[in-house]
């Protein structure tokens, strides 16, 4: 069963409470130098989840969907503007495909990361956006080492 | 998008039919968390306010919870089963759709008892004796399902009907009933709302000791529904 921390609002930013390198990284320096929340319920009860952070969970879903969009308005034969409306609401269901197919959630970032590769090398705005998630898992990389080293 | 009319009185149309697709999704969410905690065993976070209310309870047992269609049961039932030695006994009823009924039947809680209150007069010594032997029984106190005893009053300015046996209940056992309501209130965050007990004298006079244990219920519920709108699952229409 999961572990229970109580009464410590600061422990919202445990790094134990964030699933990728980078928002574990992010976690511990916020912890380590934001000024602590203050309790503000009579009490308090905080699961120890890696899945936990609603922050770190909001934001990678609006990132992969949004870049997922960008892509996949970058393969429509319309107008950028026309794709652009298509492919924000496609992407929604297609981003789900491979789940169905039997694929699990590091399947799925691959999936992406292979993609971000391929249209970092076609022409056009898409191309920003595929770089800017290759930034993005390289600096969660970078942030997986650092992890390791001071060992977060 | 009628009850939330009700609710927020002077509200637009437009306005309730986002707040209904807030309900909604926030509905989806719970059972979500309740499938996470039945597959996985993953718990969310708690706050609790009224936590005094709340302690009391689960220290002396022998309580009547009083709650709403609220949050998830199976996650509240965990919580209090973590936190209190006592037994927990919930009136609650049938699911209607068979396959849902079927699901509830094989992941049933092991923590909590599961009583469906279709056998009215036989259930009523049972939780009578349960009480008594220090149980805590958890009802739903916002909506009358099938035919089982109730008393009309209002709930935002609107005709319904709440069940009467909560408040024979805790006439008959003399026990304390103390509403509790459990919201979400972010992602895997639920916050647990304790009040102070309701007492329902032991009088002659049974309706008037009624009326003014349901009007202390409904003043409750009535400010816990109106904070927390969108949390709220009564799916039909307040009568």
């Amino acid at each position: 069963m999961t572990e229970m921390i109580r009464d410590n609002p600061a422990a919202r930013w445990l790094p134990a409470r964030h699933q990728f390198a980078l928002a574990r990284l992010v976690a511990f320096l916020m912890q380590r130098f934001a000024t602590a929340p203050k309790l503000d319920v009579d009490l308090l009860l905080l699961a120890v989840d890696r899945e936990q952070s609603a922050v770190e969970n909001y934001t990678v879903s609006v990132w992969f969907w949004l870049s997922s969009a960008c892509f996949l308005a970058a393969v429509f034969p319309l107008h950028p503007a026309v794709a652009i409306a298509v492919a924000i609401p496609l992407a929604a269901f297609v981003v789900q495909v491979p789940l169905y197919l039997g694929a699990n959630r590091p399947v799925l970032m691959f999936l992406f990361f292979c993609a971000s590769a391929y249209f970092a090398s076609v022409a056009g705005p898409v191309h920003y956006v595929a770089w800017l998630s290759l930034a993005v898992f390289a600096a969660n990389a970078v942030a997986w080492i650092i992890n390791r080293l001071c060992g977060i | 998008m009628r009850n939330l009319k009700a609710i927020k009185p002077g509200s637009f149309a437009v306005v309730n039919f986002f707040r209904c697709y807030r309900t909604f999704w926030n509905f989806a969410w719970t059972l979500c968390d309740t499938g996470l905690f039945r597959e996985r065993g993953t718990v969310p976070d708690w706050e609790f306010t009224g936590y005094q209310h709340f302690e009391k309870m689960q220290e002396s047992g022998g309580a009547i919870l009083l709650t709403a269609h609220m949050g998830s049961y199976d996650l509240g039932a965990h919580l209090f089963a973590e936190r209190s030695g006592h037994r927990i006994v919930m009136v609650r009823a049938r699911e209607r759709d068979p396959e849902t009924r079927e699901y509830e039947e094989k992941r049933k809680s092991e923590v909590v008892e599961i009583e469906f209150n279709t056998k009215a007069s036989d259930l009523a010594i049972d939780l009578l004796h349960a009480v008594r032997d220090g149980s805590i029984i958890a009802v739903q106190g916002d909506r009358v399902a099938g035919d089982i005893a109730d008393i009309k009053s209002t709930l935002f300015g609107k005709p319904a009907r709440f069940p009467a046996g909560p408040f024979a209940l805790a006439m008959a056992s003399q026990a304390p009933i103390y509403p509790v309501f459990i919201i979400r209130t972010g992602r895997r965050l639920y916050r647990v709302v304790a009040y102070p007990p309701i007492r329902v004298a032991a009088s002659r006079d049974r309706q008037a000791a009624f009326t003014a244990a349901l009007d202390a219920w409904r003043a409750i519920l009535e400010e816990v529904i109106a904070k927390w709108w969108f949390s709220w699952f009564l799916f039909d229409e307040i009568a």
